[in-house]
């Protein structure tokens, strides 16, 4: 008796798991582990980082952070069960809309420490720019695999780059220097994915050492200021952090203090940096850093080990893409995680220069975790439909 | 039935391959570079940042400890404390020369009423006496400027408001020489061991009193350690060390004694307290002869004390120190060295009977004038006293008596009478718990002659020079408090008393936590009968017929000893002496007084030891002058 109750679930679950009725269930279960592992942290670490930031309601950004990642798993759920392949018709669609929000914003947005980059809804203030980098995605990844057979034209590089580069270069009026790099950095990964020769990217290299030499020597030098002041002291001071600690380098050295403080184990509830708010904005872009005060180098390894799974699946779920769309957009999604990861923590620990990029599904802001978990959900997506075509190459001849 | 995922698989090409090998590749290059620096931060360096970030959180913020009280010997204030409000320039933040400084200054003038000229002048003096301590711009200010200066924090950048405790010192010039001042601690004095655990920016005593007892009067400074903020607010306090007032310090002097030697010092040797052109300086001393406890002090001109709790003007710290008046800083009771004319006799005659010059009763004929060498040597008016003995030649000083023995102890037995003078505590400092006490000097032979032969002077030692000493002329240097231990020694028969104003270390109760009682210097051995001579001998001074002082003390109604001294100084008239002994089973005492151009000692300097000594002894104040014109 107890044998066959016990073996009832497992069959049931071999079989939802072999069927080819449901294949909303064959989503890739580490990168859910990663995604909800990532989700308990955030929410663990803001509960500690910001209990006394806002007087009278110690939970008030936990809250929010969870209603965030619970409509971010549900839009996630949801587009498992969408087949990808079919945003591809809507690229013009998609890449309207993004550019419609990103003027919308400049135009009428409200304004947070000098830049507009925002919506105020009536719940979450909604950034545009976030939810373009994967709209970007999905545009760039059609337009590629429309021109697939002319990936060799040097009109095909220049055009993909120049529908990357012109919301790029609305994020930069917001000012948002962090954001417009991930476009950049999902363009170059998506043409690099599809194939585009080695010599294109050489030819984009020079273009791009032109043009930052352009931007910090020549253009101020003839009285035009490309970058902000602020983001000029930002870029060059992690080179020299200490140099002007109360001003541009500041942010940097006190979360390098925090994460040094955190030692092996992290200090819990002792860690001064982000109680006393030496560590600014400790619950969105330096999230990281109270990872790495309150629970140390455990914590930080714990997290930063989620993220390699996270990037490791998407890998993986680009090799095992059905079409090439699917590969394009998984090479991008990868490629803007590893991205935020590495320029995020980077950040925090004085290596990479102050860009307010947020650590993906880490940092407190809804825009960024919705975005991020519908990422996801179409990398999921993905390999639910890869699946899909493998099971019906074993049955159907063609899809 | 279970598939392998793998087998499922699409194959790709090995070119999507290769590219994505390519992106896993970055992908770990970027993970390790990430987990290395988190190990070189967080393992590595993880001390370091721990410390960085304890620094960030708390800020010691000083509370200042109230120095300690200083009483007489009855319990009366000397010395206390009344708190003020400072503006002040915070030493760290102050802003260099430059515009930003000068805006700031300007920002400041309405409020501590100073001109940026002004100010700039102040910081460069506070900055240089104490490189890193707070500038003081203003003390004294309203709780108004406080407020006014708090409540803009960010107009006045570095501009603190502090609460200060002043030294107040409510009988202003009385005494004021002893009490020495207080101030920051300096860098050369934070590394002494007399201030070892002493944290910068702590009040010490700079001098006097204060120094000597500074490490009972400083009390421990409070600290209150506060965790701040990012934004420097105040986030919570760590356990507060409440600030530990000084230690009281109750002294041998008595207030209403010390009144009446600067009312005795003001009405018989003429000297003004304070100020005025040209003063006559004088000093008096009083003290216990059983033990050196000084009952009174006073140096003149004096001056207000509270001068001195005020950053002073440098054209009144100058003109404290002038010569031109009278230099009233200088404690003359302990660093005024002067011959002390007749008064030395005291040592001559002891010196001659130890010595065995003369027995008490070896008659000399005085005919007014002796002749030494080619010098002939008078008595004050060419009076001639005819035979006398050791008792009558104390009672009328008479100088040919002494030049004689001066003459005859002149080069035997080692210097016989620098010896005694020595031995008596001439010549060299008292010990008392001063620190400005000069020693004096006893001309000898080999201090002359080596400086003969250094040529700075123009002679070597001659017989003349012992026969100036023997009756306290000539190149003979001590001070008021010098001649009343040498004189309390003689009357103690050969205890040599060690002088102290502390008595008694008291906690803020008045307990006694510990008594001040410093052991007797050294013993001399003195013949019992040789001290009566002297005793008698200077109490017929005071009362017999003839005696230097009878007449001032005529009416006095108790038993006094006294010596006359007329100090001739070059340039000068006479400097007026005397010392009193006065016994008593219980309160006896010993007064030496000194008037500069007070003429001779009859004639304000005993006048003023008789006023002092009624005081002590409660009798009716009267101003006695005497007639005696005696060196």
């Amino acid at each position: 008796m107890e044998a066959s109750a016990a073996r009832t679930p497992i069959h049931r679950r071999v079989e939802e798991a072999t069927g080819p009725s449901r294949p909303s269930l064959g989503i890739d279960p580490l990168l859910l582990l990663a995604t909800l592992g990532l989700l308990a942290c955030s929410i663990a670490v803001l509960a500690s980082a910001t209990k006394d930031d806002v007087a009278g309601s110690p939970y008030y950004y936990v809250i929010r952070q969870g209603v965030y990642a619970a409509i971010g798993l549900g839009l996630m759920i949801g587009l498992t069960r969408v087949d990808y392949t079919r945003l591809r018709e809507l690229k013009y669609g998609l890449y309207g809309v993004m550019i419609g929000l990103i003027v919308l914003v400049i135009a009428v947005g409200s304004t947070a420490r000098g830049s507009r980059r925002s919506f105020d809804l009536a719940f979450i203030s909604f950034q545009p720019s976030e939810i373009g980098k994967l709209l970007l995605i999905l545009c760039l990844s059609a337009f590629v695999v429309d021109r697939v057979r002319r990936l060799r034209d040097r009109d095909t590089t220049a055009r993909a780059m120049l529908v990357a580069l012109f919301p790029a270069m609305l994020v930069l009026l917001q000012p948002d220097l962090g954001t417009s790099l991930v476009y950049v950095v999902v363009v170059l990964a998506v043409l690099f994915v599809a194939g585009t020769p080695g010599r294109h990217f050489a030819a984009l290299a020079a273009i791009g050492a032109v043009g930052i030499a352009f931007t910090l020597v020549a253009a101020p030098a003839i009285g035009v200021d490309v970058l902000k002041p602020y983001q000029k002291a930002r870029l060059t001071a992690f080179l020299n952090p200490s140099a002007d600690p109360a001003n541009a380098g500041y942010q940097q050295n006190q979360s390098r203090i925090a994460i040094g403080a955190g030692q092996k184990t992290g200090r819990g509830d002792h860690a001064t940096q982000t109680r006393l708010n030496f560590l600014p904005e400790h619950h969105t872009d330096f999230v990281f850093a109270v990872v790495g005060e309150e629970y140390g180098f455990l914590g930080a390894s714990i997290v930063l080990s989620l993220f390699a799974l996270l990037i490791w699946r998407g890998l993986r779920i680009l090799t095992m893409a059905k079409n090439l769309y699917g590969a394009l957009i998984a090479g991008g999604i990868v490629a803007m995680l590893m991205f935020q990861v590495f320029v995020n923590v980077g950040m925090t620990v004085g290596i990479m220069p102050i860009t307010g990029v947020p650590l993906p599904l880490m940092s407190y802001g809804g825009s960024s975790v919705l975005m991020t978990l519908m990422a996801v959900g179409i990398l999921q997506s993905i390999h639910v439909q890869s699946r899909i075509a493998s099971h019906a190459k074993g049955r159907v001849p063609s899809l | 039935m279970l598939q392998l995922q793998e087998d499922r698989r699409p194959p790709i090409t090995p070119q999507l391959a290769l590219r994505v090998a390519i992106l896993a590749g970055v992908a770990l290059a970027l993970f390790a570079i990430v987990f290395f620096r988190l190990w070189y931060l967080q393992v590595l360096s993880g001390d370091k940042y721990l410390a960085q970030a304890s620094n960030n959180q708390v800020r010691d913020i000083v509370d200042p400890a109230p120095r300690g009280d200083i009483l007489d010997r009855n319990g009366h204030v000397l010395v206390d404390n009344r708190i003020s409000i400072a503006v002040q320039l915070e030493a760290n933040h102050v802003p260099p020369r430059g515009p930003a400084r000068t805006r700031l200054l300007h920002r400041l003038q309405p409020v501590v009423g100073l001109t940026p000229r002004r100010m700039e002048r102040e910081i460069a003096r506070q900055q240089k006496l104490l490189p890193y301590a707070n500038v003081t711009l203003k003390q004294d200010v309203s709780p108004a400027v406080r407020n006014y200066v708090l409540e803009r924090k960010d107009t006045f950048p570095g501009v603190a408001v502090n609460t200060v405790f002043l030294r107040s010192y409510p009988h202003k010039e009385l005494a004021a020489q002893i009490f020495g001042t207080v101030g920051e601690i300096s860098p050369d004095e934070l590394k002494a061991s007399r201030f070892r655990g002493v944290n910068q920016g702590t009040i010490v005593g700079k001098g006097g009193l204060e120094y000597t007892y500074d490490r009972y009067l400083r009390g421990k400074p409070g600290a209150t350690r506060v965790q701040v903020d990012a934004f420097g607010r105040n986030t919570g306090v760590f356990p507060t060390r409440e600030p530990v007032q000084g230690k009281q310090l109750k002294l041998s002097l008595d207030l209403d004694l010390q009144r009446a030697g600067q009312e005795a010092m003001s009405e018989a040797g003429g000297i003004p307290i304070t100020d005025g052109e040209r003063n006559r300086g004088g000093a008096f001393v009083a003290i216990d002869p059983r033990n050196g406890e000084v009952i009174g002090m006073g140096s003149f001109p004096s001056f207000d004390p509270n001068l001195f709790a005020k950053p002073l003007k440098p054209s009144v710290f100058k003109k404290l120190n002038s010569q031109d008046t009278g230099a009233p800083l200088v404690n003359r009771a302990t660093a005024g060295a002067y011959p002390t004319g007749s008064t030395f006799k005291v040592v001559t005659a002891l010196a001659a009977m130890q010595s065995g010059t003369i027995t008490p009763d070896t008659v000399v004929n005085d005919p007014g004038s002796i002749q030494i060498g080619n010098i002939v040597f008078h008595n004050a008016g060419k009076t001639a006293h005819g035979a006398v003995a050791m008792r009558d030649a104390l009672r009328v000083s008479s100088d040919v008596f002494f030049y004689r023995l001066g003459q005859q102890m002149n080069g035997i037995g080692g210097d016989i009478l620098q010896t005694w003078a020595h031995r008596l505590g001439l010549g060299r400092t008292t010990g008392i718990d001063l620190p400005e006490e000069r020693s004096g000097l006893i001309p000898s032979p080999a201090w002359r002659d080596k400086l003969y032969r250094q040529k700075l002077t123009d002679r070597p030692w001659s017989v003349g020079d012992n026969v100036n000493l023997a009756v306290g002329q000539g190149d003979l240097q001590a001070t008021p408090l010098q001649l009343a231990v040498a004189y309390s020694t003689v009357i103690n028969g050969g205890k040599v008393p060690t002088p102290h104003l502390g008595l008694r270390i008291e906690d803020g109760a008045g307990r006694l936590l510990q008594k001040v009682e410093p052991p007797p210097a050294r013993h001399v051995a003195i013949d019992p009968n040789y001290r009566q001579a002297i005793m008698d001998g200077l109490q017929q001074a005071a009362s017999a017929p003839g005696g230097t002082s009878a007449d001032v003390f005529a009416g006095f109604g108790r038993t006094v000893l006294g010596k006359t001294g007329t100090a001739e100084r070059a340039g000068q008239s006479d400097q007026s002496w005397y010392v009193a002994y006065a016994p008593d089973q219980r309160r006896p005492i010993v007064v030496a007084v000194t008037v500069e151009q007070g003429g001779f000692g009859a004639e304000s300097a005993a006048p003023a030891a008789r006023l002092i000594l009624s005081q002590w002894f409660g009798v009716q104040k009267k101003l006695v002058r005497g007639a005696s014109a005696t060196f």
